[in-house]
């Protein structure tokens, strides 16, 4: 049987061996947790809250997930999803060519994807270190390019609502929903890279990189390559994330993303992805997200905790979906 | 591996098109904003001097300084029957010299309220662009000076008075002496090198000012552990000299005495005369001056004697309006102390001298050159330069390197200028050169960075720069002034001292407010940030009352806004710094003000207590001299925007 027939009928087992088992046990349980005990948590504006302040780490994860799952880490997403708002923002506003500037906020965070994969193929440094390196690297390059200042506008240049616009069919007619288009970005990235991961040989890649780079190098697969991709796939990724977020708040600075890489692998782990690559869903990537999203809603509503200790709880919340992951993992 | 060679080259042509295009020199001008002090950059380096040659005739400058300046004064006497007033005066026309303003000086013949409440009418009705006056009776002059503030004048009072929130008439602020201030480090003064017990000798208790001067006094003795208490002396200088003798035949311990004036030092200095008593046995301080006293100075019966500065009200008053008028730069403070100024040994003989030459090293941890936050402090060094005549050069290291910033300091006192400033960026490295500076007898104040004298322990004169605490004090008044129901402090970098110290200012006013706040931490994610927001209002739907940190916190918060659909006015806003979108939003009404710290102040007044202190012996009267917060609001919002960049 081929790999791919191989892989269909996978997908076709019973639920408990799937990747995203784990994780969307876990998010049922918890979201009917919070429905039952958080006041307000079952309303639109909470729900369409915790979709939106998913999506920018979410973006960012989609991309993480991918290169993980290929047996790489990549830490200076943050820098790059700076730049490419940056970019995006001196470039759209003021007339200026909105396809020039799409363009180049995608192009460059490809380009610095690229540099890392270029490094970490090249020298044979581990992704967690090179990655590490071009975080400060590329952070000292936003630095000079922004000359050290926020910049902000208070135009309102049309196209970004098809970015990260309000929802106002929606919106209009459910009271308090805010649902933001970046949302279908965010849902449409995810639905095209999970299909890219289980239907098309290139996934397939990078499953067998990930999981056993001998192996796969054995068959015939180009693993350098495959990994190179995934780089720039998660540059150009972060790349979105900071269109999307220009789109919306119009304000970038130095600082913006700083931390977004942590999140995104926690969300990643937490989604059912495996640090040490070959297994995991770009769907778990998501889900991740919504979990400690939902959570953090969740804590603030009940003021359980003062908001600031938020980040403890995403910890017992990555220990625990870790454990219930491997557990469900090994079960099948 | 050809297809990776092909990805060199690709890197190469990309890294020369980002090179090439998009370059920040096409940033729009929309993107103005004034960023939050921001320090560390990557660059080369050596230290850059840029030397400020103000012209002997400053009318080079274009612009907002070129304006001429019509104000109005009204005093409750004149220096034609009360030479006090003489030296006020001397103030008021220096600073009008200086700051080409014309200053018009109206007052009573003799000392009567009620005609100076009518020429306060007059001076209104004269249309000014701005009025200084002495608050003598808040009551009766509250109707004429809501006159001049409706009619859109900025009023600020010097002499007397206690500040716009006591005295329940909004203006800008008071300039005059600190009583309790006077008294706490006048008695800080004294228990320096230890003491036993200390008294402070009042000649009228029951007067608000002189009981002032004591508790603060007492305080002081408290904080440093010394027992001490008020000793109340007659009007009869032979029963005060004997009052003063028994007490310290009852308290023999007593070895710490400050006297609130003449009337308290003479019969002091008689009972030491009649004690036998010698300079050094006793510790004493007392308040004003006279020849007695001056005399007691110099031969070191007495260590200090506390001076309001008339001269400062005056100067002071004419500056605070003209800043007013021409960068929309306001008092950061309800009251702006003038005194105490103290004068010791080392002054007591000081000759004014206005026309003195002057040479004044600046040292900073940044450069205008690369950080552009530094070119509006560079604007006020070089105004006040050009307007006071004075020579500044501004030495700083091509890139955030503090050790470099050290050995500035010591190359500017090499110089052996007549005054430095500085910013005490990070005072255990900075110490000694500074305290070289302070041996060899060169004036030292510090602007933009620092702790004040006390805190830093480096016995500079002052610290220019915002009060944290005081912003979001004052900002939670402003923002609860019509009431509120529940407020919240938008805290994006909790930990951040600065930041704490902020909402700590909120939330003590809000408690004074009676109002329920607390404080909410969001994260560098705007979306993140936004949900946090919009989740707390849910949980607590009654908050109404909202103070953002910066740009960080405001830009999630207006998200928030547009989401929920909330219009101006809905819930009271106020934020600390500007952006051209918290700009936009003070405009349109929704955000009630943005708090500025003022760096053109921090630049501009450095140069200014350096001259008053070199020209006219006068000493900045606190540790701390705010130059923030200074608050943005749709009164003066478009003047702001004008100059961002430049001045403000």
């Amino acid at each position: 049987m081929s790999t791919i027939a191989a892989r269909q009928k996978m997908n076709r087992r019973r639920i408990f061996d799937s990747p995203i088992a784990g994780p969307l046990i876990t998010t049922v349980a918890v979201f009917s947790l919070l429905c039952a005990t958080v006041p307000h948590f079952l309303t639109m504006r909470s729900l369409s809250g915790i979709l939106n302040a998913a999506t920018l780490t979410g973006m960012v994860t989609v991309g993480i997930t991918l290169l993980m799952m290929a047996g790489e880490f990549d830490l200076s997403v943050g820098p790059i999803m700076a730049m490419a708002a940056f970019l995006y923002g001196f470039h759209s506003v003021q007339g200026g060519n909105q396809l020039w500037a799409l363009f180049l906020a995608l192009l460059i965070p490809a380009l610095m994807g690229a540099l890392n994969g270029f490094i970490v193929i090249r020298t044979g440094i581990p992704s967690f270190i090179a990655t590490l390196a071009t975080r400060f690297i590329y952070g000292g390059a936003v630095w000079l390019y922004s000359a050290g200042q926020m910049f902000q506008t208070i135009e309102n240049v049309p196209i970004y609502s098809v970015f990260n616009g309000r929802l106002d069919l929606i919106a209009d007619r459910i009271a308090g929903a805010n649902f933001r288009t970046s949302a279908f970005w965010l849902i449409g990235m995810v639905l095209l890279f999970q299909y890219v991961l289980v239907r098309t040989r290139f996934g397939n890649h990078v499953f067998g990189t990930g999981g056993n780079p001998g192996a796969t190098a054995a068959q015939g697969v180009n693993v350098k390559w495959v990994k190179f991709t995934c780089f720039v796939m998660s540059g150009v990724l972060a790349g979105l994330a900071g269109i999307l977020l220009f789109s919306q708040y119009k304000t970038v600075k130095i600082a913006t993303g700083s931390g977004e890489e942590l999140n995104a692998i926690a969300a990643a782990v937490i989604g059912g992805t495996v640090l040490t690559g070959g297994s995991g869903s770009v769907v778990g990537a998501l889900i991740g997200v919504l979990l400690i999203s939902m959570l953090r809603t969740g804590v603030v509503l009940v003021n359980l905790v003062p908001a600031d200790n938020f980040g403890a709880i995403v910890g017992v919340t990555i220990v625990g979906a870790a454990i219930i992951n491997n557990w469900i993992r090994n079960r099948s | 591996m050809k297809p990776v060679r092909y990805l060199v080259l690709l890197i190469l042509a990309g890294t020369l098109a980002l090179a090439g295009c998009g370059t920040p020199a096409e940033t729009p001008t929309a993107a103005a904003p004034t960023p939050v002090p921001a320090e560390p950059t990557v660059s080369p380096a050596e230290p850059t001097a840029v030397p400020v040659e103000p012209t002997e005739a400053p009318a080079a400058e274009p612009g907002p300084a070129e304006k001429p300046l019509n104000l109005i004064f009204v005093q409750h006497a004149l220096c034609a029957w009360d030479s006090f007033w003489c030296t006020v005066e001397n103030g008021i026309n220096q600073a009008a010299a200086d700051m080409k303003a014309n200053v018009t000086i109206l007052g009573p013949d003799q000392f009567d309220l009620e005609k100076v409440a009518q020429l306060i009418d007059q001076a209104v009705a004269a249309n000014p662009d701005g009025i200084g006056l002495t608050v003598t009776d808040p009551d009766l002059f509250r109707e004429p000076i809501q006159r001049a503030l409706d009619a859109g004048i900025p009023v600020v009072a010097y002499n007397a008075g206690s500040g716009p929130v006591k005295d329940n008439i909004a203006y800008m602020t008071y300039l005059g002496q600190d009583e309790y201030q006077g008294g706490y480090q006048g008695g800080q003064r004294l228990g320096a090198g230890g003491g036993t017990q200390g008294v402070c000798i009042n000649h009228q208790v029951g007067h608000a000012g002189l009981d002032a001067r004591c508790n603060g006094f007492l305080d002081a003795m408290q904080e440093l552990g010394i027992p001490a208490e008020v000793l109340a002396i007659s009007n009869d200088p032979a029963e005060s000299q004997t009052i003063i003798s028994d007490y310290t035949t009852a308290n023999p311990d007593t070895d710490v005495f400050l006297t609130l004036g003449p009337n308290g030092a003479n019969p002091f200095y008689a009972f030491l005369d009649a004690a036998g008593l010698k300079p050094g046995d006793v510790k004493h301080g007392t308040f004003d001056l006279s020849p007695e006293i001056a005399a007691r100075i110099k031969d070191g019966t007495t260590l200090f004697g506390i001076d309001q500065q008339p001269f400062l009200q005056g100067y002071g008053a004419v500056q605070i309006l003209t800043m007013v008028k021409r960068y929309g730069i306001t008092p950061a403070l309800p009251v702006t102390s003038t005194g105490p100024g103290f004068i010791d040994a080392s002054n007591v003989d000081f000759v004014a001298d206005p026309s003195r030459a002057l040479n004044l090293v600046f040292v900073q941890h940044a450069l205008c050159a690369w950080d552009s936050f530094w070119c509006v402090v560079q604007k006020g060094i070089e105004t006040a330069a050009a307007e006071m005549n004075a020579n500044v050069t501004v030495l700083g290291p091509d890139q955030f390197d503090l050790e470099k910033v050290a050995q500035l300091i010591d190359q500017g006192v090499a110089a052996n200028p007549d005054g430095i400033a500085l910013t005490v960026t990070d005072p255990d490295l900075f110490r000694e050169p500074i305290q070289g500076a302070l041996d060899a007898g060169i004036p030292v104040v510090a602007y933009n960075a620092g702790s004040g004298p006390v805190k830093d322990n480096i016995a500079y004169m002052t610290y220019l720069g915002q009060d944290e605490y005081a912003g979001g004090y004052q900002g939670g008044q402003r923002l609860a002034a019509g009431g509120g129901t529940q407020g919240v402090c938008i805290n994006h970098q909790v930990g951040h001292a600065g930041l704490d110290a902020r909402c700590n200012g909120f939330l003590d006013a809000m408690e004074e407010l009676g109002i329920p706040a607390e404080v909410l931490a969001i994260s560098n994610d705007p979306a993140e940030s936004q949900t946090i927001i919009s989740d707390y209002t849910t949980a607590n739907p009654d908050t109404d009352v909202f103070l953002t940190l910066g740009p960080n916190g405001a830009n999630p918060f207006y998200a928030f806004l547009d989401a929920a659909g909330l219009k101006p006015g809905d819930v009271k806003h106020g934020t600390f710094d500007l952006s051209p979108e918290i700009i936009a939003r003070i405009k349109d009404g929704t955000t009630l003000f943005g708090i500025d710290q003022q760096p053109f102040l921090q630049g501009y007044g450095a140069v200014q207590i350096l001259v008053l202190k070199l020209r006219y012996g006068i000493s900045p009267a606190m540790p701390v001299t705010p130059t923030g917060p200074g608050f943005v609001d749709k009164g003066n919002v478009e003047i702001v925007e004008k100059l961002a960049g430049t001045y403000r």
